[in-house]
């Protein structure tokens, strides 16, 4: 009869029969046979309680195993006497003696919840448990499915120390991304240094002679790479982890690891996900009544001062211009809300189809993607292709080989709007509403004819003719040897490479005001960079029973990279015959810029633990630049940690942590990065007269060298016993020290700047990461994940005290680098609100000469913030899962310079009088209007500017929280497919802040150089995304 | 174990071996100055290179001439609300605007060229003749962008004064803490220089390269400038009389046509490599004022409506009907000095024989100088009787002639009128020395007082 049951799969799948009726019979009759029994059971996770399905029950010693179904259960023949080894990826692996059961619940832990997490660190992967420095860890769980295109901004406020910064809601745009206050890391893929910059040579961020003055809008190449290829994340952050970097590792170094196979059943996933992007927030504009009305005032005011006192215009003043009706002001029904005409909802996708598998020998992954979002800004989009093969094979028992290809190719059709004048957004915020988009003919309006001079074309003319496209080719590719000469020592070869390809097109077309007078310009620019990689190390690891376990690498690595950017303009087109370079009638003087560096080091490190009780790790690395002069070609980056776990101690009797552990490191890490040729002075070639010759472009510090950072760590792991609270605390100080920095110097030269090593900045700061478990009941789960991270930011020294900065060139300096000051500290004149009885705008007079002048500038605020961190929740209740981020920064101040053109209170003199400078934001209907009046603006003024760009007026709180992403899935149940998950996300969709642009995590100068950050000029506004996904596992 | 040692000393030697030459690439398109001037060739290429330094927007590409126009009743600025043009525009220039900053770097980046290439080409053996020629027109160059300096920076008419520029003659280190040279000395290493050039340069060769006439211009008019009227009569008569140059029948063929018969020194652009002169001036027909840097101002129009029969009115603009109205709105205009909107090679006139008359005419104190130019220009000859009426004829002649090529600024300077004319206060006839470069120079460069 009990046999019986047994043979009936079905019977067995009831649960309650089992629980409630047959233990006692089973347990005891089986227990008497001895052998083979079957033994059933079920594998969960151990927080969600939720079913594993195809987790591998194995029995130890053996072959033999099988594996879970779709409910997690299992059936398996075995002895009382075996031992039943259950695993699941991501997950520990837990061995159960089987003993008299024959019914098992197997709990498994999931490694991100664990402290036995493997955690790749530099040149090879540690236990948690091991570790001894600071390194954050975040796995693809905590990353997949979010609907962007840059792996930076899925991670942003899920690690401490790691402040990502979205300046531009640009799709495919770079990030500001900063690592206890160090901007720029090192980001390597599978062991190969990643080309992370901008670059495509496409900007519209000219000076006043049209010439390039800044990066311009910054892409990231980062975006390359699919995040969902991801398997996981490391944020090496104290030197301890980042020195065997050495180098480069100055800024932090961010260690990202694809997916790879694993033997056993092929597993193929797909995953889609269908979305709509809106603008999150937009500026309110006055209507053109509100506008005319506005500039009226201000006419009437400046009468009311004329008439009072004629002196204070002037001797010539024609007062006829305050009084004159203005040209085209006529309110003829137009009201064109303009942010409206260039801004939509549209539409964000992405597919991707994967599979992993493979046997005892060879392990593959390998997927496919398609990324395509469309802009919120019209005629813009961004669609990413790509491709991913990982191959594992074992050729000996002693020798082992692996390939990694991943390749890309993106299209983007720009949107300038970042860093530059003639942006569509900086010339939509400042457009008239009497002015439509289109004339009534359904040809573009001519911006000229209407009030408002701050235009430099009609926007929606700017979007539409103006055809520009960045097309990126990238091939990121990894091959490796690993030879195990003797037991337990390994020889490993690679050969690695990058490889980037990337066009650049633009055309004007002769309807834009840039390019009317040529007939129409065409920009094409090709830049290509490829970087070989070779490393050699060799790797003792002894790890026996006894107390002493040691691990010890080796290696040398060479690299070299060379790049090359050609870019080539043409003027004049016929219409319709095309619009690339080559058809042109004239064709300009291309320029080039092609170069190369070298880069050899030798690397060692040695990780001690006695008992895993008493930690120690020692690493060194050293590096020789080809960007430096022989004699200080070599840098040298040795650092050590010690690590002490307490809980191991007999002394430590409490029963409330099953893990704490006390870290301190100390080590130097260095920078290079700096352009090529930088210590030499050099001649590139230029032209005059038909002729080619020498033409001067770059000044040397010969004794340049590396920069330094020299940091501490001290930081605190640990865990409860009942596993329902761990974190980590770190704090940190670090010094970097002779920064390469672009340094003032006397002109006489024939520059004014040059790249040497000056000035010290100190970083300091306190992480604090807890994971909890709020609530955990039979259905229902919900843990929290909170992370907080406080850096100050401090300068020590300076070659040149007090220098100011300009986030424009062409603007008055914005910021000043001063010793004791952060860097990124904004200057300008205080504004102290507005005279109640005359309506002024009044500011400090700092110096007390009677005159407000940039010469009563002070330090305003400073851009960068001094605490972030973010805040997870995730839900479990039975078949649903449910996830609340919140991400929150602060203490920052941000520089609104765009505000002073759309806030101008009806200014007009810029416009020489015939018209008003641009129309207003619906903020300055609240205004002085009378003596008395306690208003936020001040009177309106058509002759004189009754505000000041460079002063405090438009320095704001940037201070935010942000209701990052809400997602809710389902889990189906269902026997056809190993897993089916639905899930409905919002992303962005709420901020709260005081700030009036568009939104607080702003720096339209790209992000990339602190030294300008916090600068608002009307960049991309962000999206708020509402989507749909889909998950299917075969 | 043997094994490994083997393994790792093979190794060890591959990559020591390959070392030294692996971390040293081949620079792709660089070459390092000290490695430059190896032959003939090379020391022609620094020389070409050289011009093609001035090509700057910051120097004869565009600002340096015309903000001495916008600094100037002649010309007034647009831009977009821009700080550092507005200071200029309204005459009220601060050491921190950047422009004027990198007009000061600018020219000294063509010193520092020239010095370079002096530098280099002593040791290279090669014809003497060439050398020679090479080198006295880098040193003409070099002794140009001086005095270009000193009228910007110095007090340029006054030769007592302590307030002169930098001489920089060779290659300086970035270390380097100038100070200020008296304007004595400056203008003595002007004239040695130029002097020195013109014994050895060659012959006259292109309108676009330093020949003997530029040399004797470039010296007529800084004698001007010194006072030392005999001398810059002397040059501008030479100039006159080489009979190299003749007048056209109508001004705007200067500015229509290239290397015309009235130029003596003019740098080239072309459709290639453009000037921003267009750009900064003209920009397009339907242009708003924000889109226009440098704008002819009201008072250049009434100057130009009180002479009805100039010839030179017509390259000025203050229609309504072909400018867009916000220029027009306060009575601004646009020169007509730089148009060619499709191609913008626009060269800067440097020299123009105009000049040499004027010089002559003012040196000399006579009045037939200054007739031969208005008859060229369809204006009558005039009859003056005192010094004063005649100087005052020179002045509204030079404006009349050499609005917005760079000269309204200094002449003001110089004849002491600038406060005057352009009603502020004295000081301001001299720029300030750039903020950064006093901080660089460890306070070393002593500003202009006032600033």
């Amino acid at each position: 009869m009990l046999l019986e049951y047994k043979l009936k799969p079905n019977f067995m799948m009831s649960k309650t029969f089992y629980l409630k009726k047959i233990p006692f019979v089973v347990l005891l009759l089986l227990s008497h046979w001895g052998i083979g029994q079957t033994i059933t059971g079920k594998v969960i996770d151990k927080l969600t309680q939720e079913a594993i399905p195809s987790a591998s029950v194995m029995i130890k010693g053996t072959q033999k195993g099988t594996l879970t179904d779709l409910d997690g259960q299992f059936s398996i023949a075995a002895s009382s006497k075996d031992v039943l080894t259950v695993s699941f990826l991501g997950y520990e692996v837990r061995e159960i003696p089987i003993g008299t059961r024959t019914y098992l619940i197997v709990e498994l832990e999931n490694f991100t919840e664990s402290l036995n997490e493997i955690v790749v660190v530099g040149y090879g992967v540690q236990k948690k448990q091991q570790i001894t420095g600071a390194i954050s860890s975040i796995n693809n769980k905590d990353f997949k499915d979010q609907p962007v295109s840059n792996l930076s901004s899925s991670i942003q406020g899920r690690v401490t120390g790691l402040n990502v910064t979205t300046p531009s809601g640009t799709p495919g745009a770079g990030l500001l991304i900063s690592i206890r206050g160090n901007e720029n890391p090192l980001y390597v893929v599978d062991g190969v240094p990643m080309i992370s910059e901008s670059n495509s040579a496409l900007s519209t961020s000219f000076d006043l002679e049209g010439n390039v003055t800044g990066a311009g809008q910054n892409l990231s190449s980062i975006a390359d790479i699919n995040p969902n290829d991801i398997e996981s994340i490391e944020i090496l952050k104290d030197a301890s982890a980042a020195a065997i970097y050495g180098a480069r590792a100055a800024n932090g170094v961010v260690l990202i690891t694809t997916k790879r196979g694993r033997s056993g059943k092929t597993e193929l996933n797909f995953n889609t996900y269908q979305g709509i992007q809106s603008p999150s927030r937009k500026i309110e504009f006055m209507n053109s009544q509100q506008m005319v009305d506005l500039v009226e005032e201000a006419r009437k005011n400046d009468l009311a001062i004329y008439e009072k006192d004629p002196s204070y215009f002037g001797e010539d003043f024609d007062p006829s211009v305050l009084t004159d009706p203005l040209e085209n002001f006529n309110l003829d029904g137009t009201n064109t809300v303009w942010l409206d005409e260039v801004l939509r909802n549209a539409p964000i996708r992405n597919y991707e189809l994967s599979a992993r598998g493979g046997d005892d020998k060879t392990k593959f992954f390998v997927s496919g993607s398609l990324f395509d979002q469309t802009g919120i800004i019209i005629e813009n989009y961004y669609k990413r292709y790509s491709f991913r093969t990982n191959i594992d094979h074992q050729i000996t028992d002693k020798l082992s080989l692996g390939v990694g290809i991943s390749s890309s190719y993106s299209k983007n059709k720009r949107s300038f709007n970042d860093n530059t004048y003639t942006g569509i957004i900086t010339n939509a915020l400042g457009a008239s509403p009497l002015m439509p988009a289109y004339n009534e003919d359904g040809s573009y309006a001519a911006f000229e004819d209407y009030q408002v001079s701050w235009l430099s074309d009609n926007p929606v003319k700017s979007a539409k003719e103006i055809r520009a496209f960045t097309d990126t080719y990238r091939l990121l590719g990894v091959s490796f040897l690993e030879y195990e000469l003797i037991p337990n020592l390994k020889l490993r070869t690679s050969l690695s490479t990058d490889v980037t390809f990337l066009n650049d097109t633009q055309f004007k077309s002769p309807l834009t005001a840039d390019a009317v007078a040529v007939g129409g310009e065409s920009i094409e620019g090709n830049f290509r960079a490829t970087t070989l990689l070779n490393e050699n190390t060799i790797n003792w690891v002894k790890s026996t029973d006894g107390p002493h376990n040691w691990n010890v690498l080796g290696g040398v690595t060479l690299m070299k990279t060379t790049t090359d950017q050609i870019t080539q303009r043409g003027q004049g087109f016929a219409p319709g015959a095309g619009e690339r370079v080559a058809i042109a009638t004239n064709i300009l003087k291309p320029t080039l810029n092609t170069s190369v560096y070298t880069l050899l080091s030798f690397l060692g490190r040695i990780n001690y633990s006695y008992n895993d009780k008493y930690l120690l790790t020692a690493s060194m690395r050293a590096d020789g630049s080809s960007r430096f002069s022989a004699e200080n070609r070599f840098g040298y980056f040795p650092s050590a940690s010690v690590a002490w776990a307490i809980n191991k101690e007999g002394f430590f009797k409490g029963n409330t942590f099953s893990e704490l552990k006390i870290r301190a490191s100390y080590g130097i890490t260095g920078d290079q990065e700096i352009g090529n040729f930088q210590n030499v002075n050099f001649y590139q070639s230029g032209r005059y007269a038909g002729l080619s010759g020498y033409v001067l472009r770059n000044i040397a510090d010969p004794t340049l060298t590396w920069q330094n950072n020299v940091s501490a760590n001290f930081g605190v792991d640990f865990k409860l016993k009942n596993g329902n609270l761990y974190g980590s605390l770190d704090m940190y100080d670090a010094r970097k020290s002779r920064l390469l920095s672009q340094d003032i110097i006397s002109g006489v030269t024939g520059f004014g700047e040059v790249t040497r090593n000056s000035g010290e900045i100190r970083n300091r700061g306190i992480e604090l990461s807890l994971t909890g478990v709020v609530m955990k009941k039979t259905h229902f789960k919900w843990n929290v994940n909170f992370n907080v991270t406080n850096n100050t930011n401090k300068i020590l020294s300076l070659s040149t005290d007090d220098r100011l900065v300009s986030a424009y060139n062409d603007l008055a300096p914005s910021h000043i680098l001063r010793v004791g000051e952060p860097i990124g500290s904004l200057w300008g004149v205080k504004y102290t609100g507005v005279d109640a009885e005359t309506g002024d705008a009044t500011f400090e007079d700092l110096n007390n000469d009677g005159i407000i002048d940039s010469n009563d500038s002070q330090i305003l605020g400073h851009a960068l913030p001094n605490w972030f961190g973010g805040l997870t929740n995730n839900f479990y209740y039975k078949r649903f899962d449910a996830n609340i981020f919140i991400r929150f920064s602060g203490g920052n101040k941000i520089y609104n310079l765009i505000r002073p053109t759309y806030e101008n209170m009806g200014y007009g003199n810029d416009g020489g009088l015939s018209s008003i400078y641009a129309n207003n934001s619906t903020n300055v209907l609240d205004r002085w209007q009378k003596p008395g009046d306690q208003a936020e603006y001040p009177r309106a003024s058509f002759i004189y500017q009754n505000y000041l760009e460079n002063s405090s007026m438009y320095v704001e709180n940037g201070s935010f929280a942000r209701l990052q992403n809400v997602q809710i899935g389902y889990n189906f149940a269902t026997k056809r497919v190993s897993n089916l998950r639905l899930y409905i996300q919002g992303q962005n969709l709420y901020v709260l802040t005081k700030y009036k642009g568009f939104d607080p995590e702003v720096s339209s100068t790209g992000g990339l150089n602190a030294r300008t950050a916090g600068v608002d000029y009307g960049a991309y506004p962000q999206a708020r995304t509402i989507l749909a996904g889909l998950n299917i596992g075969l | 174990m043997k094994n490994i040692r083997f393994y790792i000393t093979i190794l060890s030697l591959l990559v020591l071996s390959s070392c030294q030459s692996f971390l040293e690439p081949v620079p792709p398109i660089n070459i390092a100055v000290e490695d430059a001037y190896t032959s003939e060739e090379s020391v022609q290429n620094g020389l070409v290179g050289l011009y093609a330094s001035m090509q700057k927007s910051n120097y004869y590409g565009g600002h340096y001439l015309l903000i001495a126009d916008a600094l100037s009743d002649n010309a007034t600025t647009g831009g977009y609300d821009n700080v550092v043009l507005d200071e200029i525009g309204d005459k009220a220039v601060t050491p921190s605007n950047t422009i004027i900053s990198n007009v000061w770097i600018g020219i000294y980046n063509t010193i520092a060229h020239a010095n370079y290439l002096l530098k280099g080409m002593e040791k290279v053996q090669m014809d003497a003749t060439t050398k020679a020629n090479i080198a006295a027109q880098a040193r003409a160059i070099r002794a140009m962008a001086h005095f270009d300096l000193l009228r910007y920076f110095g007090e340029h008419w006054n030769t007592s004064s302590k307030y002169g520029i930098p001489v920089i003659d060779s290659p300086v280190g970035i270390d380097a803490k100038p100070s200020r040279k008296t304007v004595a000395e400056t203008y003595s290493f002007i004239t040695s220089e130029l002097t020195a050039s013109l014994s050895a340069i060659g012959e006259e060769s292109s309108k676009n390269f330093i020949g003997p006439n530029a040399i004797k211009g470039l010296l007529a008019r800084v004698y001007l400038y010194q006072g030392n009227k005999k001398e810059a009569a002397k040059f501008a008569t030479e100039v006159i009389e080489s009979g190299a140059y003749h007048f056209l029948d109508n001004p705007e063929k200067i500015y229509a046509n290239r290397a015309s018969a009235e130029s003596i020194f003019e740098l080239y652009f072309d459709q290639q490599s453009q000037s921003s002169y267009n750009g900064f001036t003209y920009s397009r027909q339907d242009a708003l004022r924000t889109e226009i840097l440098y704008m002819a101002s009201e008072s250049l129009k009434e100057f130009f409506d009180a002479r009805p029969d100039d010839l030179r009115a017509s390259l000025q603009d203050f229609s309504e009907d072909t400018n867009n109205s916000s220029i027009t709105e306060n009575g601004d205009g646009r020169t007509q000095k730089y148009r060619g909107e499709a191609t913008k090679d626009n060269p800067a006139y440097i020299l123009r024989l105009a000049e040499m008359y004027l010089i002559k005419a003012e040196a000399e104190g006579t009045v037939e100088p200054l007739n031969a130019l208005r008859a060229a220009r369809g204006l009558k000859a005039l009859e003056v009787t005192t010094e004063k009426d005649l100087m005052a004829a020179i002045v509204d002649e030079r404006r009349a002639e050499l609005n917005f090529e760079g000269h309204r600024y200094f002449d003001l300077a110089r004849l002491n009128l600038y406060a005057e004319v352009v009603g502020t206060e004295a000081y301001k006839a001299v720029l300030p020395i750039p903020a950064n470069e006093i901080a660089a120079s460890d306070n070393k460069l002593e500003q202009y007082p006032g600033y």
